[in-house]
């Protein structure tokens, strides 16, 4: 599914050039729950919103679905993001002038689906998140395990078949972020594709796949069973 | 989808109420500006529209070539030009002759005064004044019958069903009776002809053979001209009309199309400005108030939107394209200015009245106008669009990657632009407020101007025909109240112009030479009363009976005569001759805006309009009661109305145009502070920690604000560098308009700047005191 071939993500200043990631070849394929851990500066964040295409690879061919990611336009790129990939972050990130109904909502409303089958889809993350009586509560009311659980809600509302997550359990306590990693296992295993950023190992140990980033470099790649 | 934006913008909006306000406010504003400019120019522009031939009609008008070479515009012609206008011009469809005037009407005991027209009979025919009764449109075709207005009817009779009645004018002693055969509507204030009655015209030529000559200017002419016709041709046609009758009257007709009178007007034979200078003049101030306004929307965004900047970054990873986020913040902006449009339709309703009575505008207001419809919506979207756009796009570049990754996006991106536009901002207050001091000083400067007697000791009250007939016993009872020094019957108020005459003939003077020279018609005092300056030779006095033919004559009317020894000379002015007794000089005929005019003082009854009177000692108030017991004796029926000459009204209306200024720089100041100030609170509260961090390193209070408002001072300084050489020049164009005028007064531009400086600076240090007075640990803390 994904297909990363030669990444060199590296920035200039005036008299030197400054890696971020070196020479990455990576394949990843439909349904694999991959955890991307390192010290802080190795790389992690950079090449997950590579992945995500939220950033550009300074060389390198990327391929998503066999389709060059590269090579894809600002308007494709929306397209990528509105159908197949959903975001979690370490602060949620949610809009705090949104409701909870409507922060789940929005990549809907751009995806473009219609009122009545928005609401179906809303109301079917809300039941399986055990939030309906929360639907028409701000942000800023929910604790933050509360607000994770949205922000993953937002994510797969729109049926992503990738799921990239950096630091889902940074902001939570250890008991909430447990919750959060069963939540996430729980939709890989219902055939969602993960990726995920972590520092900590034991969260780590719910994907099969570890790869370890050292200064850029792909220092270790070891898939469990 | 956009009742999904609409939720979000009205939330984030209801979060931040004091930006919201200020928003709102500085908007509601320069809409009520604009909108009050709008209607100020619709309302010039929709001058005369109701007459069904209004792209045909012109009236015809003669530009006079004066004894300098300077020309001049001169509407009424002899009443005999008809005749060849007809014959000569057949393009000219129709013509109706005009001729305004106001007469006093009787209806038992109660009188009133009208103003009215004598007008040819196809007048109706010709222009659209829809008749309310009577109806076929020869109603003004005989002598003694009137039309008057459902205006005028219901003041006569009480009601508009008058055909058939009498009117009864009274002219002095001598009272007449008109038959009313119609009424029409009133005429709209948007018509540049206005009157309450049509009599026919026949019946003044009946009354003033004399306006049949040829130099005569008694009508104004007005002509519809047939369909396709070239004005070109018929302004070459008609051109020498006036000089075939008479070469020596040096006067080339052309018309001057209905449309445009009340836009221009004619000034040294070239067309100059006239309404269309204050259509420019609001139109650019309006639209530099709405352009703060919107800078100020610019500027608070801006800072705002680094709030929003995340909101923008999650919705581009949610899969909202670039355009779907410009879309919901224009469509954010457009509700803010819904908003304060609506306000500001509220505003302007109550403002109206009060414009009209400032600036005698004549605006009106109706929402069930389309067109005024159309300016509303035109202004809301120019104004969305303008200070909408720009956060817009500014928010939609947005990157998500730096934005989630938690980066705080630097206040200081944008911020030169962002100070730039500040710079604009005070810009305009300061040319603003210069300007209106420079116009004030010359306003001064006029009327404290020496025009040899004291202003504040001559009262100037206007003559009548009561007055007029007991002149001697008038002036005998006047100077035996004590102080009054002199009084004297006049046609000129020192700088207020008078009778312009080009009948002078003088020794060695090329007969097809007709320059015009100024006349004053007066009595034994003029000279006490306005202390006239004599360089040679004598006034007049009692004791020369001959002097009832003799003339004085100033230096500049000696040296266009030629005469050396002006003395003793004979000259004949409107066919009167008479020798020359004294010259004076330094005497201002015209207002002060043009230069020393040839004049001539002659003893002669004919149109003095006006009496002065001059007293040395007690006070106007005390003096007026007197007079006015004197004036009842003389004058029953009008009433009594004296100005002091310091307070006449000046021919430039100057007061208007400070005011104008005035009022502007107001609006502009005050908007512009509302930005600044909107804005250092921003940016206090963006610099929290920064504040803090130097409180507790042992920075006070004080030392805080001062840090703060150096930032301000460096950008209002620019603003003032740019505003003080505009203000200079838009100063001296001004001031050289006069050719008597006060030196550029230096002192105005520091004044100007301190101002500006200072309110500029006070409204800045309110909010960097809230931010600079913080306990320090509370701010550390709230990072």
């Amino acid at each position: 599914m994904i297909s990363l071939k030669n990444i060199y993500k590296y920035y200039d200043s005036k008299f030197q050039r400054t890696f971020v990631l070196k020479d990455i070849d990576l394949e990843i394929s439909e349904g694999e729950f991959v955890t991307i851990m390192g010290p802080s500066g190795a790389g992690k964040s950079t090449l997950l919103n590579i992945i995500g295409m939220l950033d550009e690879p300074s060389e390198g061919e990327y391929y998503f679905l066999d389709q060059p990611a590269h090579k894809l336009n600002e308007k494709k790129k929306v397209e990528f993001h509105r159908n197949f990939v959903g975001f979690i972050f370490q602060a949620f990130h949610l809009i705090d002038e949104m409701t909870v109904y409507e922060n789940i909502e929005t990549p809907l409303i751009y995806k473009g689906v219609k009122s009545k089958e928005r609401q179906g889809l809303v109301a079917d993350m809300l039941d399986r998140f055990n939030m309906v009586a929360k639907k028409d509560l701000f942000p800023a009311q929910l604790s933050g395990g509360q607000q994770q659980l949205v922000g993953i809600a937002r994510a797969i509302v729109g049926k992503p078949k990738l799921l990239l997550a950096d630091e889902p359990t940074g902001n939570l306590h250890s008991d909430q972020g447990k919750q959060i990693m069963e939540l996430l296992s729980q939709l890989n295993s219902e055939g969602i594709t993960i990726i995920q950023v972590t520092h900590n190992e034991e969260f780590a140990k719910y994907s099969r796949r570890i790869i370890r980033l050292t200064d850029g470099l792909i220092s270790s790649d070891n898939i469990s069973n | 989808m956009i009742r999904n934006f609409l939720k979000t913008s009205v939330r984030f909006l209801m979060r931040n109420k004091t930006y919201s306000l200020l928003n709102f406010l500085c908007l509601s504003f320069g809409l009520t500006c604009a909108i009050i400019a709008a209607l100020y120019i619709l309302n010039i522009f929709s001058y005369d529209k109701f007459h069904k031939n209004y792209d045909r009609l012109y009236q015809v008008e003669a530009i006079v070539t004066f004894f300098n070479g300077d020309r001049f515009l001169k509407e009424p012609l002899s009443a005999s030009l008809v005749g060849d206008l007809n014959a000569n011009v057949p393009e000219l469809e129709a013509i109706t002759r005009v001729v305004p005037g106001g007469l006093n009407f009787i209806n038992g005991d109660r009188s009133f005064t009208e103003q009215g027209i004598y007008a040819d009979d196809n007048f109706l025919n010709i222009f659209s004044f829809p008749m309310a009764s009577g109806g076929n449109s020869n109603e003004i075709s005989e002598l003694n019958t009137i039309v008057i207005s459902e205006r005028m009817a219901l003041k006569l009779f009480e009601t508009t069903d008058c055909i058939g009645k009498t009117a009864v004018i009274k002219d002095n002693e001598k009272q007449e009776a008109y038959k009313i055969t119609g009424v029409i509507r009133n005429v709209p204030s948007q018509s540049l002809l206005q009157f309450d009655f049509i009599i026919p015209l026949s019946k003044f030529l009946a009354g003033n053979p004399l306006a049949n000559e040829t130099g005569a200017s008694s009508c104004h002419y007005w002509a519809l001209v047939s369909e396709n016709s070239d004005i070109t041709k018929i302004n070459n046609k008609i051109r020498d009309l006036i000089k075939n009758q008479e070469t020596t009257l040096n006067q080339e007709l052309f018309l001057f199309p209905l449309r445009e009178k009340i836009l221009y007007n004619y000034a040294g034979g070239r067309r100059v400005w006239d309404g269309m200078q204050y259509v420019v003049i609001f139109g650019c101030i309006a639209f530099a108030i709405l352009l703060i306004a919107c800078f100020n929307f610019i500027n608070l965004a801006v800072a705002m939107n680094i709030k929003r900047y995340r909101e923008a970054g999650i919705k581009k990873v949610a899969g909202a394209s670039r355009s779907a986020i410009i879309f919901q913040y224009l469509t954010e902006t457009f509700v803010i200015t819904a908003i304060s449009l609506l306000f500001s339709i509220i505003l302007v309703r109550l403002l109206i009245p009060l414009v009209n009575s400032q600036f005698n505008a004549g605006i009106s207001f109706t929402i069930a106008d389309f067109r005024v419809v159309l300016i509303l919506a035109a202004i809301m979207i120019s104004t969305g669009i303008l200070s909408g756009l720009l956060p817009a796009l500014y928010l939609s570049s947005s990157n998500p990657l730096s934005v989630l990754k938690g980066e705080i996006v630097k206040s200081h991106s944008y911020s030169f632009f962002r100070q730039s536009l500040i710079v604009f901002q005070f810009v305009i207050p300061v040319v603003l407020i210069i300007f209106m001091m420079i116009i004030k000083t010359q306003d001064n400067y006029m009327r404290d101007y020496d025009m040899g007697f004291q202003n504040d000791k001559l009262i100037v009250i206007g003559n009548t025909r009561n007055l007029e007939a007991h002149e001697g016993s008038l002036k005998t009872d006047l100077l035996s109240i004590p102080g009054i020094e002199a009084v004297s019957f006049t046609n000129c108020i020192p700088a207020r112009g008078t009778t312009v005459s080009n009948e002078v003939t003088w020794t060695g003077k090329d007969a097809s030479e007709k320059l015009h020279f100024w006349c004053i018609n007066t009595d034994y005092q003029y000279n006490t009363a306005i202390n006239l300056n004599i360089t040679d030779g004598r006034y007049f006095s009692y004791s020369f009976p001959s002097d009832s033919a003799s003339f004085l004559i100033n230096d500049i009317a000696a040296g266009v005569f030629e005469y050396d020894e002006p003395l003793g000379k004979t000259i004949s002015v409107d066919g009167k001759e008479g020798t020359i007794i004294g010259v004076f000089k330094d005497f201002h005929s015209v207002d002060l805006a043009g230069p020393f005019a040839p004049t001539i003082i002659s003893l002669s009854p004919a149109s003095r309009n006006n009496i002065l009177i001059r007293f040395s000692s007690g006070t106007y108030s005390s003096l007026k009661d007197k007079i006015r017991d004197v004036y009842i004796r003389y004058e029953p029926e009008m009433s009594f109305a004296p100005t002091l000459y310091k307070d006449l009204p000046s021919y430039s209306n100057l007061d208007m145009s400070s005011d104008l200024a005035g009022t502007a720089c107001f609006i502009a100041l005050l908007l512009a502070c509302l930005g600044l100030s909107g804005l250092a609170s921003f940016s206090a509260s963006s610099r929290t920690k920064e504040i803090g961090i130097r409180k507790t390193n042992g920075a006070t209070t004080l030392s805080v604000i001062k840090l703060l408002g150096i930032g301000y001072t460096r950008w209002l300084i620019i603003s003032f560098i740019i505003a003080l050489p505009i203000a200079f020049l838009l100063g001296r164009i001004f001031l050289m308009r006069f050719y008597f005028h006060s030196p550029l007064p230096l002192w105005v531009f520091v004044a100007g700047v301190c101002i500006t400086y200072t309110i500029a600076l006070l409204s800045v240090s309110v909010q960097s005191w809230r931010a600079a007075s913080r306990n320090p640990v509370e701010a550390l803390r709230y990072e």
